[in-house]
């Protein structure tokens, strides 16, 4: 028995340390753009799969606004539901009162950004584990206050034509493809970010809060801005939420469910990475799917499934897939080159 | 009066059940998001032993609260003890996918038809002062949360095991040089949490039909509690827990009762951000639990 | 440098292989033989409402069972049918990627689920575009009239049912000599419950002269503790005769328990939906408990069906809503199969929008006793139904020519 297995601490930190860097940054991207082509491609042949793939980039998204907060910046968020829900509702209800989609989005996002700028400035000060529960709370508070002013449900007019000029389209794949060109945005902007003084400061942050304060990182003016960022992605991820379900239910898009699909997606794929989140999506979503296609003998048997698949990560995993991948395969090259 | 009253005794439960997410935080450092399932099994194993034996319930939570200890115990080693090793992370994607799996199971079980331990004690009560009526049930379950607080209480402030988790949560490695086993106290803090979960789960559940998706409610509610008391401090778990029952009372029955839980969290989010060590917490703790 | 790239590869190769399995997966598994016909069936089964979804599954079999050892369709040389059941989840994402699953394969020929709102909101625009006939019973009113063509509604709308279940409930209280002076409404968090609590504050009260005393929405789930007791004492502070509408099933029965233990005679529950004619709703409160509690929906049993109920009680489930409907919809796909001898899911849908049936297993669950659907797709003929529970047995006690006994009003 060492003493070094009670410290799980340091490990974490270890393991965050070895992250990979600027350079690996663009290699990662790279990846990224090989993955959104893949999924865009399969859904172009098979067109059974527009709904699930587009789905997929939706989650990619959310999951990379909480890569943003929590991945790179530190602080532990557990409500990115909050961002997420309330663009579905600034959308759908305008949509309701005759206003233009494109003008909803706009709208929808700016309202996240003014949400996420008062739960931050409210909430960032608060240390780790506060925050994390404090954040939890907020899309409780928003969708309790919704459903006091009566949005049980708030649905997209059907229009059996497409409407560009209104962001409505009736084969998901266009969604799709809309929605790929924001994962590889997002993806983009998070490597810029992780690449910049902003993201050095995000690192100082993550590791060590106080001696990145006493060192002079304004860590929480820092703090704040990866929370806006971070709600940007998880609006655009509402964006399309509200045109793939058609509906907006409060019990549904501001439920817990919503943040730990974010983190969960995350976590698969590898946290403070440019490429986890994508990665994660692309392995968690169309995995789910297939359970849900190939595992119906059962009530819930596909959920046994899915829940099985997540400890496994978590015990063998812990990293997830893209960094366990990338040094598994580091240190066969340098096995071979020793 | 009567709300203030009835919001005590339901406080006491609420208490209980963030004492176990109190010592799984402080002790542990353990992020343990399928606490709530664990009374939700207890809910179910209250059923199944009342629907096996037909004794009052009153008297069944006792084997419940020691089976859940021991499931505790059995879970711990393949499962808890290397999470612990493995950070938060893994230890929050773990008990998200224990959460969906224990739901997930418990719905293959028994379906998703409430099970109801009923209770005649639930159907009746007494007039404790003018006008504020209690059931004998919220009676008996403030009783059993006090007992249960004062068995905590007694381990964790006057025996050996006490001190062995007090020293063992403030200095692990110190700890293992002063030869206690960590690991030993880890799993029996561990299991005791377990228990108390299901000491809650199985008063939560008499009268009331339980179904897959019951423990829901205390999901959240157990963030809030021990955060409101004050990490670190027992009675401020127990000050927290009626607080919220009180607020709960309260908030129904001057406002629209829709907002309960809403304005119970925004008052949560407001102490964090005027007194983010709750009502008896200790500062200290607060820093060093901040990385 | 080339392993390191290599990494993200070989992940999403494998990723790859996982999406074109599924896709794979749904085209090799076409049987589509002339010898079976595929129904849908997309119900909750798992999350807060999969006691619904289990109670649709159990009438949706029951009607397939009994069609397939009659000799199944008569009319496509005695197809049998087939229910391919899928969970429809809680979240609406999860319905509507389990309803592109569903009909991915291409052989379902038309389809039942998921009784949820927003969640056949969501699933039922997938089976539009498959152009696959959809059955459901919802009340909200935003399901039809979105110009749909292959979407069917077997509910009225609730304001229809409410027209004639509230006078109902006014003769049945004057008919035990109560006059009706204060009622509460507590609904819970769900736009066609609310609908109805306002309906009864603009329309209703003033027409029957009730006074609205109380009107609070309440979040399911969240009647426990103290909560339980502050609402009790404000039914009983606020003199209410009768509660209308109910939340959650766990809350009306927090709240009924509750004004049992005080030793009242608790005020009479008129409940809208059929979740309150349930196993868990009897079970929790027992014969005395439930006695009297009247719940308005929009099919039921009746002395005419003993058969049905049976059949139902035998398989742990109390007949409902939930049981019966899908039980009639799987009947009105048998008799639209043998009037569009075909499985052809267009000439299916039309034939569902010329059914005019009048007896028979697909109308026996409905008071009129029978099933025709109006232009936009929900049924034109429905009507409402009171249940009432009487010494833990839910007798329908109106309309009169299908009840089975005599109603009561309680009287506290």
């Amino acid at each position: 028995m060492t003493v070094t297995q009670h410290r799980p601490v340091t490990r974490e930190k270890a393991a965050t340390r070895k992250l990979p860097g600027v350079g690996r940054s663009r290699r990662e991207l790279l990846a990224v753009v090989a993955l959104v082509v893949v999924v865009v491609v399969v859904a172009l042949i098979s067109p059974d799969m527009s709904t699930t793939a587009a789905f997929t980039m939706t989650f990619v998204l959310l999951g990379q606004s909480w890569n943003l907060i929590s991945g790179l910046a530190g602080p532990l968020a557990l409500g990115q539901a909050a961002f997420f829900g309330i663009t579905d509702f600034t959308i759908l209800v305008l949509r309701t009162h005759g206003v233009n989609q494109y003008l909803g989005i706009v709208v929808g996002i700016v309202a996240s950004v003014l949400l996420a700028l008062i739960v931050g400035l409210a909430t960032l000060r608060l240390p780790g584990f506060f925050f994390a529960i404090a954040s939890l709370m907020v899309p409780l508070i928003i969708q309790a206050v919704i459903l006091y002013f009566g949005f049980f449900q708030v649905e997209r007019p059907f229009s059996p034509e497409d409407t560009p000029g209104d962001f409505n389209f009736n084969d998901p794949f266009v969604y799709l493809c809309i929605a790929a060109v924001f994962v590889l945005v997002a993806a983009v902007v998070t490597m810029v970010v992780k690449g910049r003084r902003m993201g050095r400061y995000f690192q100082a942050i993550r590791e060590n809060p106080r001696a990145a304060e006493a060192s002079g990182v304004p860590t929480f003016r820092y703090k704040v801005y990866a929370f806006l960022i971070a709600a940007v992605f998880a609006s655009l991820a509402g964006t399309f939420y509200s045109q793939l379900t058609f509906v907006f239910d409060p019990l549904d898009a501001f439920d817990p469910t919503v943040s730990v699909q974010a983190l969960v997606v995350t976590l698969v794929g590898g946290a403070g990475t440019v490429l986890g989140p994508v990665l994660g999506g692309v392995i968690i979503i169309p995995l789910t799917q297939l359970a849900r296609t190939y595992l119906f003998q059962l009530p819930g048997l596909d959920q046994i499934a899915y829940a099985v698949l997540l400890l496994a990560v978590a015990l063998w995993f812990p990293r997830g897939a893209y960094p366990t991948v990338a040094r598994a395969l580091r240190n066969r090259k340098e096995r071979r080159c020793g | 009066m009567s709300i203030v009253v009835n919001g005590i005794l339901i406080g006491a439960l609420w208490a209980v059940l963030g004492l176990g997410k109190q010592l799984i935080l402080g002790v542990l450092r353990f992020v343990n998001f399928a606490h709530a399932s664990f009374a939700l099994i207890g809910m179910y194993v209250l059923y199944v032993l009342w629907n096996a034996t037909g004794i009052n319930p009153f008297i069944l939570v006792v084997p419940v609260a020691v089976i859940l200890g021991l499931l505790g115990l059995a879970i711990e080693r393949p499962l808890i003890r290397p999470l612990v090793a493995r950070g938060q992370r893994a230890q929050m994607i773990a008990t998200l996918a224990l959460l969906t799996l224990i739901q997930a199971l418990l719905n293959l079980g028994f379906g998703a038809a409430g099970r109801t331990t009923p209770s005649d004690l639930t159907t009746s009560g007494t007039t404790l002062l003018p006008g504020v009526f209690v059931t004998w049930s919220s009676l008996l379950v403030f009783g059993f949360a006090l007992v249960a607080f004062g068995v905590v209480w007694l381990l964790l402030n006057r025996t050996t095991f006490g001190l062995q988790v007090l020293a063992t949560s403030q200095r692990r490695d110190s700890a293992v040089y002063c030869g206690i086993n960590v690991r030993r106290v880890y799993g029996l803090a561990f299991a005791l949490t377990i228990a108390l979960a299901g000491l809650v789960g199985a008063l939560y559940a008499i009268g009331t039909p339980v179904t897959p998706t019951s423990a829901t409610p205390l999901l959240v509610l157990m963030f809030v509690v021990p955060i409101l008391g004050g990490l670190g401090s027992i009675p401020g778990v127990l000050i927290g827990g009626v607080i919220v029952g009180i607020l709960q009372g309260l908030t129904t029955s001057f406002l629209p009762p829709q907002l309960e839980n809403a304005i119970i969290y925004l008052i949560f989010v407001l102490v964090l951000m005027v007194r983010p060590q709750g009502v008896l917490g200790n500062a200290a703790l607060l820093t060093e639990r901040s990385t | 440098m080339r392993p390191s790239r290599l990494a993200p590869l070989a992940l999403f190769a494998a990723a790859m292989l996982g999406l074109a399995a599924c896709g794979g997966g749904g085209a090799g598994a076409s049987g589509g033989s002339a010898q079976t016909v595929n129904i849908g069936l997309l119900v909750p089964l798992t999350g807060p409402y999969a006691e619904t979804g289990e109670e649709q599954k159990l009438g949706a079999q029951m009607a397939v069972d009994e069609i397939n050892q009659a000799g199944g369709i008569t009319s496509l040389g005695g197809a049998k049918l087939n229910l391919t059941v899928r969970d429809a989840g809680t979240q609406v994402s999860d319905s509507v990627s389990a309803m592109t699953s569903l009909l991915a394969s291409g052989n379902i020929t038309a389809g039942i689920g998921t009784g949820i709102t927003s969640n056949t909101i969501a699933a039922s625009q997938v089976s539009e575009q498959r152009k696959t006939p959809w059955l459901d019973v919802t009340f909200g009113d935003q399901l039809t009239g979105r110009g749909f063509k292959y979407l069917f509604i077997t509910s009225p709308l609730a304001s229809e049912l409410d027209k004639e279940s509230f006078p109902a409930v006014q003769q049945l209280a004057t008919e035990a000599g109560v006059k009706l002076d204060k009622v509460g409404l507590l609904p819970g968090t769900n736009s066609v419950l609310t609908d109805t609590a306002k309906e009864i504050a603009s329309i209703y009260a003033p027409q029957f002269g009730w006074n609205v005393v109380m009107n609070e929405t309440l979040q399911p789930g969240s009647v426990t503790g103290a909560v339980t007791s502050g609402l009790v004492d404000r039914i009983n502070s606020s003199g209410a005769q009768a509660l209308f509408v109910g939340s959650a099933t766990p809350d009306v029965i927090a709240i009924q328990k509750q004004q049992i233990a005080q030793g009242k005679t608790p005020v009479p529950w008129v409940l809208s939906g059929a979740p309150y004619v349930s196993k868990s709703f009897v079970d929790a409160l027992g014969p005395q408990g439930s006695q009297g509690v009247i719940a308005t929906v929009s099919a039921g049993v009746y002395p005419s069906d003993q058969a049905i109920s049976d059949k139902i009680s035998a398989a742990g489930q109390v007949p409902n809503e939930y049981n019966l409907v899908p039980y009639s919809e799987v009947y009105m796909i048998k008799e639209a199969l043998e009037a569009a001898k075909s499985t052809d899911k267009d000439k299916v849908r039309d034939a569902i929008a010329a059914l005019d049936l009048k007896g028979g297993q697909a109308g026996s669950v409905w008071p009129c006793n029978c099933v025709k659907f109006d232009p936009t797709g929900r049924s034109a003929t429905n009507k409402a139904v009171l249940i009432q529970w009487q010494n833990g047995k839910p007798i329908t006690v109106f309309p009169e020519s299908v009840a089975g006994a005599k109603a009561f009003f309680p009287k506290n």
